[in-house]
């Protein structure tokens, strides 16, 4: 038992977290639904960084499995597709971990910046390569990337300590919490 | 990880269906989500009882568009009409690894066979390879632009005897430049410079007689073209073999069943939809439009089937698993169909081609169009403003669905056309798609 508190509490927090995650996705699908959507922050990834700002390493592949389940639930994009991406993120913000606090302003800023750009991106990097007979668009890529990056950096700046408040995550948190 | 996104990038179906079903509970949690799609449903119901007292006269428009675009595939000159039999056909789709096979679709019973000409106007197009035994009504279409195809042909140059030629296939290298097609040609008689080009083929037997049905067809002009110092005769064509296809006139003798519906499949016979149910009216990903949709079970529904509502175009499924489907509506980057454009003051519709949709504008949205090159010597295409409509080209989408209304500029080359769509599709929760057409036959005769 890695965080020292008993498997059920942990099966709560992680089912309590499938559930935030999900709920923050089909809102951010609704939002989405209009021309000003790619303004809309990937809500359900600043929740994963939240969470991977105070859970043991060794939970970021189950992390990143329930992300990509929430936004599979609400998005067109093959199962794969987003699993890998998401995994990719959040090693990536892991290795934001490594030198700056992810749980203050300034770490979970950047990291989620990186990670939702990196999400975004790599989705749209899939899509053309998965189309038959059609190139990578890289520059419309990072296009697409920048605004989420920057929503989402925006949220996790603003909301990032109140969606770790949210109720039932507290069982995922590493023994320091 | 990298193995996971190579598997992500060029997918392989096995890995691709066990994560499928690995995330089959994420099903369930859209269930969980739809009450979310009701925020909007009072403007929804209205858009859709506007959608159902349109449709009657949608639909009579859609009939008088697609009865202009069959009128255009037949030959205006008189002389070719005569003692022969014209059979319509939709053009279905293109081989996405041959662009010069055409696969189209005629009523089952009217007898096509293969070596039938195929025209479109008053010009030569190619002719029927073969007739699908596995689909009913449904056949394939060799271009003459293709390399193994050849067509005995003549220049009218004003001498009293014609001067024999063999087109087929294109010039290679330099065909698509300057504007038109150069097919290849080689002399059968004496060389001459210039005329222009009819077919004329000979032979004798069944199969030379069908094949001489397309006699008096126009191919183009001949020219004598210089590669490096060499002399290359070559007919060019005005004809847009690219974009200009949607409906095509197969030739026959009298035998040849011409009578029936617009086309052999019907936009708006109601048989050949399903309502599905949309899971959640949004997508988590910005600047996709895709939607969940939930498919009665028995519905046989397949990749590119359209989305409509009334007689509306919304958008195309692309994805199936099961009684589930993904669809992507218009908006999305992932959408592309075939539109014809109805264009005010212009006496015959548009074949548009490929649109490819990009995105959102606003309340508009955005699709690429390829206006093809410029056409030598033919007169200047219309422009302005249009009501666009589906066209054939694409299985599983009718022609003759509303998709909106746009400007379609002048001149040539990509455009980006901003249309609004006769239905905004967003916020839909329910939603018609259409069934999997020309089942296949399970055993041959």
């Amino acid at each position: 038992m890695k965080s020292g508190r008993r498997p059920g509490q942990r099966v709560l927090g992680w089912t309590l977290f499938l559930v935030w995650a999900v709920s923050l996705a089909g809102l951010q699908g609704i939002l989405a639904r209009h021309a000003a959507g790619s303004w809309v922050p990937d809500a359900a990834l600043v929740l994963s960084v939240v969470v991977l700002a105070r859970c043991e390493v060794g939970d970021l592949a189950l992390l990143a499995l329930l992300t990509a389940f929430a936004r599979a639930a609400t998005s067109g994009e093959p199962p794969l597709v987003l699993f890998t991406g998401i995994l990719g993120a959040l090693l990536a913000a892991l290795a934001v971990r490594g030198a700056f606090e992810l749980s203050g302003p300034l770490g979970r800023t950047l990291a989620t910046a990186i990670a939702a750009g990196m999400f975004q991106a790599w989705i749209s990097i899939a899509r053309d390569a998965r189309e038959v007979n059609h190139s990578i668009d890289f520059a419309a890529a990072a296009g697409t990337a920048l605004p989420v990056a920057l929503a989402s950096a925006l949220l996790a700046f603003a909301l990032g300590p109140l969606l770790a408040r949210l109720p039932g995550l507290t069982p995922l948190w590493s023994r320091s919490w | 990880m990298f193995v996971l996104a190579a598997l992500a990038l060029r997918p392989f179906p096995p890995v691709e269906r066990a994560v499928d079903f690995v995330f089959t509970p994420s099903h369930w949690a859209r269930e969980v989500l739809r009450p979310l799609g009701w925020l909007g449903v009072g403007e929804v119901r209205a858009a859709l009882t506007h959608a159902d007292e349109a449709l009657p006269a949608e639909r009579e428009a859609a009939r008088a568009l697609l009865s202009a675009q069959i009128e255009a595939a037949l030959p205006k000159d008189p002389a070719l009409r005569d003692g022969r039999a014209y059979l319509v056909a939709e053009v279905l789709e293109r081989d996405p690894n041959d662009t010069d096979i055409l696969r189209v679709r005629f009523p089952p019973a009217a007898g096509v066979v293969p070596d039938m000409p195929v025209v479109c106007g008053n010009t030569y197009v190619g002719r029927v390879r073969d007739v699908d035994p596995l689909r009913a009504g449904e056949g394939v279409v060799q271009l003459v632009t293709d390399e193994s195809l050849r067509v005995g042909a003549v220049v009218v140059d004003g001498s009293a005897e014609p001067a024999g030629l063999v087109v087929g296939g294109l010039v290679e290298a330099r065909a698509r430049r300057a504007g038109f097609l150069q097919l290849g040609a080689r002399h059968e008689s004496r060389p001459v410079q210039s005329g222009s080009v009819v077919v004329r083929e000979a032979g004798t037997g069944p199969r030379a007689e069908r094949r001489a049905r397309a006699d008096g067809f126009r191919l183009g002009e001949l020219r004598v073209l210089s590669d490096r110092g060499r002399a290359v005769l070559a007919v060019e064509t005005a004809f847009d073999y690219a974009h200009g296809l949607s409906a095509v006139a197969i030739v026959g003798g009298p035998e040849l069943a011409t009578a029936g519906p617009l086309y052999a499949d019907d936009a708006y016979d109601d048989a050949g939809w399903t309502t599905a149910r949309v899971g959640l009216a949004g997508d988590s990903t910005p600047r996709r439009r895709t939607r969940h949709l939930v498919l009665p079970r028995e519905a046989r529904v397949e990749v590119g089937g359209a989305l409509g509502v009334g007689a509306r175009f919304l958008g195309r499924v692309v994805r199936v698993d099961g009684s589930r489907a993904i669809g992507a509506l218009l908006g999305d980057p992932a959408l592309s169909f075939s539109g014809v454009a109805a264009i005010e003051g212009a006496a015959a519709p548009l074949h548009l081609g490929r649109l490819r949709s990009i995105g959102l504008d606003g309340d508009a949205v955005l699709l690429v169009w390829d206006a093809g090159v410029a056409t030598a010597g033919s007169p200047e295409r219309a422009h302005g403003p249009a009501r666009i409509a589906t066209s054939s080209g694409d299985r599983g989408v009718p022609a003759g669905l509303w998709v909106g209304t746009c400007t379609v500029p002048a001149g040539t080359g990509i455009h980006v056309l901003r249309l609004l769509p006769a239905q905004d599709p967003a916020d839909l929760l329910r939603l018609r798609v259409r069934l999997a057409t020309s089942p296949v036959v399970e055993e041959l005769p």
